[in-house]
């Protein structure tokens, strides 16, 4: 459906007017090239903005120079697991400044100067002496658990964690603490990346920092890359992994996983990486709520009715017709785990034929501390209630079976919560394990969370759940550290088998990972109203997931002159301009005159300089745009390794990913480049999108505002990089595909080389 | 639409003979998708499909029964994947935002003129977005107070004199929770129910003539804060604006609630979760706003464009829509049809003992006031994520309900 309008609109486009009998109204006009300068991209020197915040920082004066000759120094009886802290550095280093230091041991380093210094206490002697000098203490008792001090002095660089996996995240604080320093053209042996002076003392609030994930087949590299490049390096040490879908062998007989699953062999995968990152993988088996898992993969049909979950009102009154439809996932709405059911001819039950021997096999797989069995939203058909024993004994049941293996189990809280009443006064509340580790979510923007002191006086541990709301992260990491709750839970909800394709569609629910984390590990701050904006967020995980190296000499380039070929103006002084709304709904905000923007140079016309006009708004739908050209011809001629565009839509798409135009490169030789602007990818609203966020990796928000009347407004940026810069470029089209969506051009800036 | 009996040996004849002479049948398959029908209505549904398919014998009904909650994306989900269903049940903000996307066909121009009269004028054109109507009419259910005489009675309430308006219900509520410790009511604030509490009470969503956005008038935070208070002070519980009516049918049933008002179909659900507390139910009028309007929420059938069966959809949905299957369905729990002729049955007029026919007689006399009060903005989705958000930031302390109201009416207008 997106490709239709936009293959309806190319044919038009293609033909004469006369032709199509459409008036096109394009504007080609001749206009001077624009402004050659130097530094059309300079690398961005963006402040030390450390996250999670440490709980303790003492900048000092002056920088530690990391040069070609800095060794990384462990203990002389460091393993495998001891040096790979000092891997994570070296990687940072390769993939930003395109260098690696020696790891050294400390029997072949005589002075630390110039050395950086890593290990735990007790297992160096050259560490506890600059320890004892500087005059630190790294005891259980301060820092404590996964706790450290990382002291950057001119001399040299201390890295201490209390234990493994404190000396891990004081790397990875350092890592965010390395600066490039721009070497001189043929200096090979100079400095290369700097710290600034600093002795930081840090330990999370939460025992538990995790993030929930719903395992699939791109899981063994999507989830390995994440803890890698994101969740190890923000400190989360739990990832919950949804693993019904895993390719199990047991129960089947009667079942089957669903094909898309994560293989046996990428779970192993992926608990490697996430051991070797101080990550406990805990597995997720949604037992009565969300139970679409177990009737999707039952081999009988008929089967799928038997084990549905009837009232018992209802099933006397032999009204018990359920929906399973397979080829539609239409599903009963739960199952009962005690009915007596027939598999090959014996008669057992779903829990004794399936749900133990799926967790019996999952406790095999990942041998974990503990087991989530889901139990949430648990409701009959048609809404009806779930019977609170029923739901009561199944936890107890299956809370016995997770013991005998030595696991201990897990639950959502919602149930427990909502129902409260009911399940209290049920006998077999009080036979509940007290081990039991009760998980309540609330994603909304809430202050009080209740439930974890409700939960906590009740004495059962408790990890408190939240998504990607900043407020929610931050009330909640709050009021779970004050009720003594075990940690917290970032939930991710892009849907079964959707892991990878996130990055593209739900971007926001990984970007967002980024807060849960300062918070978890610092549950006081920053102070939401501080904290990194979304668009922020996101380029720092974008950075992150890309571990590119870093430009640090600036690329000249060529600022395009669009005064010919404006059509509108972005500053809306008498509802003519911009969304033709007035001053209270335009883009005032944004600063003319040539502004840096994601490191690019761009020039905003000012429309009092340039006839009242000063940007291209093309052809859509509102009101304002209506009257614009489908199609904008820029006469621009030039060599560029990149074209960088700044722009915007006027208005929302209405599906994510839809065309909404095209920009399209003539080059010398009657070749032409052309990029489709695909909605929530190339381009997004001027308007902060209050239902995706940045919904897409590939989206460069580079500048954001706010209108008078107070939304939050920005622009994206759009590189093209040219196959052929050594061919000139000998004019640029912009096209609309006439929607809601129309596309609009702010400044153009050509790159002699893409950085 | 009369319904020829064909005798089941006969049908089955035919089958055999046309499996016998290697010459199948032409068959088209319609898709019909339910709102949670199952497992109440699972043999009324059941008996549709069949009198359809003896009627109509190259055509058989594939029925499908969709929890409300999963109905959306389902179905968006069925349509990007090109295996749409034939005719869906929709409720109105489900409706509009899935025409929104260019996903279902044009019921003007599907139905002729002469089926569309059948139905009310009003009705039919509640499913109208940018001009077109895209879904026939089915059923309409305006909602009723349901109470628990028993908590009522402990909290000195006289059960033959239930709250008539919406502050005497607010107070009822604040009684029975004080004197019983039970919630007394969960007022429906969750989604964006607080805009048909705005129009019950004559304040308006919208401008006349749409543009603009103006629900943060002084009167519309002070409704807002009445419930930002009644929170506060805990008189009701805290997953209100989580779980809907959904919860506060749940906790009724449980009698772990006062008062309840939704749509009177739910006491079939009451009845059967916990006969006790269907027992000691009583049912009243809507207790009604100062608009003098209720919201009846309107459910719709209609159909994805990119259906190959448009023509044999549209027949299906007008028999399931017809006066006859109406009135059948009208009888077995309190809703009420969309068709002129069907309304009119004398059967509305009878009385009965017991909750439903109770229900029933009120339901009635709430029709004149009643109409499907769906807020139809285009970019929809966005739009009430905004409001929901709004609501929330106010309820949950992040702004308060002035601050919350003119942040939702800013972003509103910047996309009008």
């Amino acid at each position: 459906m997106k490709l239709t309008a936009f293959s309806l609109l190319v044919p038009l486009i293609a033909g004469s007017p006369a032709v199509s009998g459409v008036a096109l109204n394009p504007i080609v006009v001749q206009g001077p090239a624009g402004q050659t300068v130097p530094d059309a991209f300079l690398p961005s020197q963006l402040p030390v903005d450390l996250l999670p915040v440490p709980k303790q920082v003492l900048w000092g004066s002056g920088e530690f120079s990391i040069t070609p000759s800095t060794r990384i120094v462990v203990g002389n009886s460091a393993t495998d697991e001891d040096l790979f802290a000092a891997r994570q550095l070296n990687e940072e280093l390769r993939a930003r400044y395109g260098m690696e230091l020696d790891v050294v041991r400390e029997r072949d380093v005589g002075d630390p100067t110039g050395q950086i210094v890593m290990g735990e206490p007790g297992s160096a002697a050259l560490l506890d002496r600059l320890l004892q000098q500087a005059k630190i203490w790294v005891t259980a008792a301060s820092p404590g658990p996964e706790g450290y001090v990382l002291q950057v002095t001119r001399r040299q660089i201390v890295v201490a964690g209390l234990d493994r996996p404190g000396t891990f995240y004081a790397v990875q604080t350092l890592r965010q603490l390395l600066r490039p320093v721009p070497s001189p053209a043929g200096h090979q042996s100079g400095p290369v990346a700097a710290v600034r002076v600093v002795t930081i003392r840090d330990k999370p609030d939460h025992a538990v920092r995790a993030v929930h994930v719903l395992l699939d087949a791109s899981s063994g590299e999507f989830h390995s890359q994440l803890i890698d490049r994101i969740l190890a390096p923000y400190k989360f040490n739990t990832l919950i992994v949804e693993a019904e879908d895993v390719q199990w062998e047991s129960g089947r007989a009667l079942w089957s996983p669903d094909p898309r699953g994560a293989t046996k062999a990428q779970v192993q995968e992926l608990l490697e990486v996430a051991r070797q990152h101080h990550v406990q993988v805990i597995p997720l088996i949604s037992t009565l709520g969300h139970s679409e898992w177990v009737f999707a993969g039952l081999r009988d049909e008929a089967l799928c009715a038997e084990v549905a979950y009837i009232p018992k009102q209802l099933r006397e009154q032999g009204r018990p017709q359920v929906t399973c439809d397979r080829a539609r996932g239409v599903y009963p709405a739960v199952y009962d785990p005690e009915r007596t059911i027939t598999v090959n001819g014996t008669a057992t039950t779903l829990n004794e034929a399936l749900i133990f021997p799926i967790l019996k096999e999952a406790i095999d797989l990942f041998r974990p501390a503990y087991l989530h069995l889901g139990h949430d939203e648990v409701r009959g058909p048609s809404g009806l209630r779930y019977d609170m024993e029923l739901y009561l004994r199944d936890i107890v049941t299956l809370s016995r079976f997770l013991r005998a293996a030595g696991v201990r189990p897990m639950v959502w809280g919602d149930v427990l919560w909502e129902r409260r009443t009911e399940a209290h006064a049920e006998p077999l509340f009080a036979e509940l394990p007290r081990d039991l580790v009760i998980v309540p979510w609330k994603y909304e923007d809430i202050r009080e969370y209740p439930e974890v002191a409700y939960f906590r006086r009740a004495g059962f541990p408790v990890l408190g759940a939240t998504w990607y709301r900043l407020y929610n992260n931050y009330w909640f990491s709050r009021a779970a550290k004050a009720a003594g709750a075990l940690g917290m839970v970032r939930a991710t909800w892009t849907g079964h088998f959707q892991s990878q394709a996130a990055l593209t569609r739900a971007y926001q629910q990984l970007y967002t990972y980024l807060s849960a984390a300062a918070y978890f590990w610092t549950a006081g701050s920053p102070q939401p109203d501080r904290a990194p904006r979304e668009a922020e967020l996101a380029r720092r995980f974008a950075e992150a997931w890309n571990a590119g190296s870093q430009v640090s000499t600036p690329i000249s380039g060529t600022l395009v002159d669009l005064s010919a070929v404006v059509t509108q103006r972005h500053i809306d002084d008498d509802g003519t301009g911009w969304l033709g709304k007035g001053v209270d709904y335009d883009l005032r905000a944004l600063p003319g005159g040539r502004q840096r923007f994601g490191g690019v140079l761009f020039e905003i016309l000012d429309p009092r300089r340039h006839g009242g006009k000063s940007i291209v708004m093309l052809k859509g739908e509102r009101d304002v745009a209506a009257a614009m050209p489908e199609r904008v011809t820029i006469p621009w001629r030039g060599r560029a390794g990149c074209l960088v565009f700044l722009h915007a839509t006027l208005d929302r798409a209405v599906n994510f990913d839809d065309i909404v135009g095209r920009y399209t490169m003539m080059v010398e030789g009657g070749r032409h480049e052309a990029i489709d602007l695909r909605y929530g990818r190339d381009i997004s609203n001027w308007l902060w999108d209050a239902e995706r966020g940045i919904a897409s990796i590939e989206q460069e928000v580079v500048w954001s505002g706010a209108t008078r009347a107070g939304n939050n407004v920005q622009l994206q940026m759009l590189r093209w990089r040219n196959p052929s810069p050594e061919i000139p470029v000998e004019s640029i089209e912009l096209t609309s595909a006439g929607g809601r969506a129309s596309p609009v051009l702010f400044a153009i800036t050509a790159l002699d080389r893409c950085p | 639409m009369k319904v020829r009996r064909v005798p089941v040996i006969a049908a089955i004849t035919i089958v055999l003979v046309a499996a016998a002479s290697g010459a199948a049948a032409p068959q088209t398959t319609l898709e019909f998708w339910t709102i949670s029908l199952q497992p109440f209505f699972t043999d009324y549904v059941n008996g549709l499909v069949a009198g359809y398919q003896r009627a109509n014998p190259g055509v058989q009904i594939k029925w499908v029964d969709v929890q409300f909650q999963a109905v959306e994306q389902k179905l968006l989900a069925a349509v990007a994947g090109g295996v749409p269903p034939d005719v869906v049940n929709l409720n109105v903000e489900f409706m509009t935002r899935i025409a929104e996307r260019g996903a279902l066909a044009d019921m003007d121009a599907l139905v002729p003129a002469a089926d569309r009269t059948s139905y009310f004028e009003g009705l039919w054109s509640s499913g109208r977005y940018r001009g077109r109507t895209y879904g026939i009419p089915w059923y309409i259910a305006p909602p009723v107070l349901i109470y628990n005489g028993e908590l009522f009675k402990k909290a000195g309430l006289n059960v033959l004199v239930p709250p008539a308006t919406e502050d005497a219900m607010i107070e009822a509520a604040k009684r029975v929770k004080d004197r019983t410790h039970v919630y007394g009511f969960m007022p429906p604030l969750d989604g964006t129910r607080l805009m048909y509490l705005f129009l019950e009470n004559g304040l308006p969503v919208l401008s006349e003539n749409g543009r603009l956005a103006v629900f943060n008038s002084p009167a519309h935070v002070a409704r807002l804060q009445t419930y930002v208070d009644l929170l506060r002070k805990d008189y009701f519980p805290d997953d209100t604006l989580r779980r809907g009516f959904t919860g506060a049918v749940e906790r009724y049933s449980a009698g772990q609630l006062g008062m309840l008002v939704v749509g009177p179909q739910f006491l079939l659900r009451i009845k059967e979760s916990n006969p006790e507390v269907y027992a000691k139910t009583f049912v009243a009028p809507y207790p009604m706003g100062k608009g003098r309007v209720i919201h009846a929420p309107l459910m719709t059938l209609a159909m994805p464009k990119a259906s190959r069966h448009q023509q044999e959809a549209a027949k299906f949905a007008l028999y399931v829509t017809n006066d006859e299957n109406q009135l059948a369905f009208s009888k077995l729990t309190v809703i009420f049809p969309s068709t002129k002729k069907a309304a009119a049955d004398p059967y509305f007029r009878q009385t009965g003992a017991g909750p439903e026919w109770q229900a029933r007689t009120i339901a009635v006399g709430e029709l004149k006031y009643g109409r499907d009060l769906t807020v139809v903005v285009p970019n929809q989705g966005e739009l009430f994520k905004i409001f929901r958000e709004a609501v929330e930031s106010a309820f949950f302390g992040k702004m308060s309900a002035k601050e919350a109201l003119d942040w939702a009416v800013r972003e509103w207008n910047a996309r009008l």
